[in-house]
């Protein structure tokens, strides 16, 4: 308890020690028991009300936030993904999926230091995207990743993917036969999606600088090129304290 | 009240009883600081442990700390599929709603005020149209899909919060589904719940609401679709009274 009783009264009529007099101003053997409480000792019990105020604290020291987001046009031709396939993980090799094989998205991406253990962990973003695909098999795929730089783990791999982020652009949304210029107004789609990372997940969120983003693939089918566009994106974090 | 003393001058004289109200000046003040003793911004991480209950009172309890990924799509795991006769959403995990202890909005003696509940929902729908049977001509009607957030306060009652209703239509005069399996629409609400929506009345559960619905035709065929890649997120701000 660092609430204080000060621990000598004095008397009329009594000479007073000087021991006494020092010890009521200060005396580190005692503490919390006297006035030397104020060096870093004080807590919660010592405010009247128990109360203090938002005004109190430090911006930022609670919540680690910040966006990106771009308008320009990008192209990802199936070369950078370097043999990606679709689907994944398919004719007898695991690693078809690897992280190795997607490519960060500029404006979709950030970077950003947290120097305390994050409880959440929010990513948010909006993404607007396009597939040449008219083979079944040319395909884009757009997902999250994560990376703690000072931990080394990572919330994309092989392993460990954060599933629910993974979107696949759609071959086409009009019946087979009746054809649309590539690229078309018709075959962009917006995605808006989430993640949540908490506390107790695994890999668990630390202290630490952070990559993340948007990450895309574009498959290499075996008798056409494919290439995937994407145009407007943003993207956003929020780390709870 | 700040400490303020009388200085003392050469000569006077010095009681016991002043020399003790010097002491326990201190005292008063050290074990009873106000609010206004507090420099603002002088408090960080260090002092407060979590933004999470971003409430202005002192000492908290840990909050419902939900969420719920799942959901997968090419990552593995089963799509939620949809039929009139489900209603809602199932795939066995009940992946699709967030239930936590009841809370409430307004003062109590175990929790403090609930400032808000912000919820995260993003989801594909696919395969949106007739499920099967008809002759071509019975498909002339117009298909809806309808998703919306709900909340309980407990007992089995859910409540609807109107304003995060959304609505899909298609119309299918061929037959088969009018949106394929790789032709995908997203959808995606982020919303505060508030204590206006509560009315008073405490929480207990989050969840996402789908129907499908038929309006008109000859006939009435079950339509249906499919959601996939589907993730609900909930994140409360409160804090336990003192």
């Amino acid at each position: 308890m660092p609430n204080i009783t000060i621990p000598n009264v004095f008397a009329d009529g009594t000479t007073t020690d000087a021991d006494d007099i020092a010890e009521n101003l200060y005396r580190p053997a005692a503490t919390p028991n006297t006035p030397e409480v104020i060096n870093g000792w004080l807590d919660n019990y010592n405010f009247a009300s128990k109360k203090f105020y938002r005004r109190h604290l430090q911006p930022s020291s609670h919540v680690v936030y910040g966006m990106q987001g771009s308008t320009a046009c990008l192209d990802y031709p199936e070369s950078q993904s370097n043999g990606w396939r679709y689907p994944p993980q398919d004719a007898g090799d695991p690693d078809n999926d690897k992280i190795e094989l997607y490519r960060p998205i500029p404006g979709a991406c950030a970077e950003f230091y947290c120097d305390w253990q994050p409880k959440y962990m929010l990513f948010t973003w909006n993404i607007s995207y396009a597939n040449r695909a008219e083979a079944s098999t040319e395909r884009v795929h757009i997902r999250l990743g994560y990376t703690n730089l000072d931990t080394g783990l990572q919330t994309i791999s092989p392993t460990s993917i954060v599933g629910h982020s993974l979107r696949e652009c759609p071959r086409s949304v009009w019946p087979v036969g009746i054809s649309f210029a590539r690229f078309g107004a018709y075959r962009m789609r917006h995605y808006s999606g989430h993640h949540l990372s908490h506390v107790s997940d695994s890999p668990q969120p630390a202290a630490g600088r952070y990559q993340a983003g948007l990450y895309i693939a574009v498959s290499q089918p075996a008798a056409t090129r494919n290439m995937g566009r994407v145009h407007v994106r943003s993207f956003r974090y929020i780390c709870f304290r | 009240m700040p400490i303020t003393f009388t200085p003392l001058e050469e000569g006077d004289g010095l009681s016991a009883a002043s020399l003790n109200n010097r002491f326990s000046s201190y005292e008063t003040e050290v074990n009873g600081l106000a609010e206004t003793r507090v420099l603002d911004r002088s408090l960080n991480n260090r002092h407060y442990d979590s933004a999470i209950y971003s409430s202005v009172e002192m000492n908290w309890n840990p909050a419902p700390t939900v969420r719920c990924p799942s959901g997968n799509g090419a990552g593995g795991v089963n799509d939620h599929l949809y039929t009139k006769a489900g209603r809602t959403i199932s795939d066995g995990t009940n992946v699709m709603s967030i239930s936590f202890d009841q809370h409430p909005m307004n003062d109590s003696p175990t929790y403090g005020t609930l400032g808000g509940m912000l919820v995260l929902f993003d989801a594909h729908l696919i395969d949106f149209g007739i499920l099967g049977g008809g002759s071509p001509n019975q498909y002339n009607k117009i298909q809806l899909a309808g998703i919306w957030l709900e909340w309980t306060p407990g007992g089995g009652i859910w409540n609807q919060i109107a304003r995060s209703r959304r609505y899909l239509s298609c119309t299918d005069d061929s037959g088969g589904f009018y949106m394929q399996g790789t032709e995908r629409s997203n959808i995606g609400f982020r919303t505060l719940i508030t204590a206006s929506d509560l009315g008073g009345s405490q929480i207990s559960g989050v969840r996402v609401f789908a129907q499908a619905f038929e309006t008109g035709g000859t006939a009435f065929w079950t339509s249906g679709f499919t959601l996939r890649e589907c993730s609900l997120s909930l994140i409360p701000f409160y804090a336990k009274k003192v």
